[in-house]
């Protein structure tokens, strides 16, 4: 589909609501997570209000659709929602820069200093660490005397993503990877609603 | 175990993001739907925003197609006014003071007569062209609503 006043309004819901769950990964990523019914990105934006803004910017044209780089209508839309969660970030970051006191020259050296697309600036590397920390001591406190859960790890760092074969490698029923991948996603969010990065 | 633990940096919790959430663009709309249920997520506010842009951006394509076709209709019509004969500017002159003298009294009558005293023949002349071409377009889009 490359005619976009030809998608019917059925189509452009179902895509709203895929992008939601995908900008909801997103956020999840970045240690955005509702609680308590709060919306999770900065400034009480939710994912769904994220899919709603990247859908408006395709029908009013600010996002023309590049058919030769995303040969995919949805990889393209899910492009625009990947475009304004970085933009969220890094208007957190500067908001959290701002917050900070200015120890630093204001010179051109340091003005400079540009970051190469698609690389975290050293304040989202922070950040980001610090939901890595957090995960990684989520799975220390919750997991480790369970055999699945260590086996899918050590899965995935040697690249084995599918739950099919995970279950080959490690020797056991598929449903036991199926249950472990429950178990991590309602341990790893219930612990990551406790844990609020400050925006 | 604790093994399994250590190392833990950003690449091995992008691919346990990846494993806990699998690809959306490979579950079904049920699943999806599931998925919102759980997280408990509304996306109906949000989705009335779309519908409104939804609606701007058929009456933005409605205007533009009605710019089109006036655009494409443009010439024809300044091609009438070329051919079409106007009236000579006496006798029209001549008629409005009549029209004027027939709906007008007093201070009213007076004012209408001094402008039309005033104004020149090439004034009238455009009035009348004016007058010829809101008469086309009217026909057009009655056409249009017919």
């Amino acid at each position: 589909m490359t005619d976009i006043s030809e998608i019917t309004e059925d189509e452009w819901r179902q895509y709203q609501k895929r992008l939601t769950l995908h900008a909801r990964n997103k956020f999840f990523r970045l240690g955005w997570v509702s609680k308590h019914g709060c919306k999770a990105g900065p400034q009480g934006v939710g994912p769904e209000d994220v899919a709603s803004e990247a859908i408006i910017k395709v029908i009013e044209g600010k996002r023309k659709y590049n058919k030769e780089a995303y040969p995919d209508f949805k990889m393209f839309l899910r492009s625009v929602v990947d475009s304004i969660v970085s933009n969220m970030l890094n208007l957190a970051e500067r908001k959290k820069l701002h917050r900070l006191p200015n120890v630093g020259s204001d010179s051109d050296e340091t003005r400079t200093f540009e970051l190469e697309d698609n690389q975290l600036s050293p304040l989202n590397n922070l950040m980001n660490k610090e939901v890595v920390d957090e995960v990684n001591a989520v799975l220390m406190t919750a997991f480790s005397t369970d055999n699945i859960v260590c086996g899918i790890l050590e899965c995935l760092r040697a690249g084995i993503m599918k739950p099919s074969e995970m279950a080959e490698y490690l020797e056991v029923n598929i449903k036991d990877v199926n249950n472990a991948q429950k178990r991590l996603r309602r341990v790893i969010e219930t612990k990551l609603q406790d844990f609020r990065l400050e925006y | 175990m604790t093994k399994s633990f250590e190392h833990f940096d950003s690449d091995l919790c992008d691919k346990l993001f990846d494993f806990i959430y699998p690809d959306v663009s490979s579950m079904t709309d049920k699943e999806v739907e599931a998925e919102l249920h759980r997280l408990k997520i509304d996306i109906r506010p949000a989705w009335d925003k779309v519908q409104m842009a939804l609606e701007h951006s058929k009456e933005a394509e409605r205007a533009r197609k009605d710019l089109e076709s006036a655009k494409k209709k443009r010439p024809s019509t300044l091609a009438k006014l070329k051919s079409h004969k106007l009236p000579s500017i006496p006798i029209i002159r001549e008629e409005m003071q009549k029209w004027i003298e027939d709906h007008f009294a007093g201070s009213e009558k007076a004012a209408y007569c001094r402008k039309l005293e005033g104004a020149s023949d090439e004034d009238l002349k455009t009035l009348l062209e004016d007058l010829f071409l809101l008469e086309e377009f009217s026909k057009d889009s009655n056409d249009v609503e017919a």
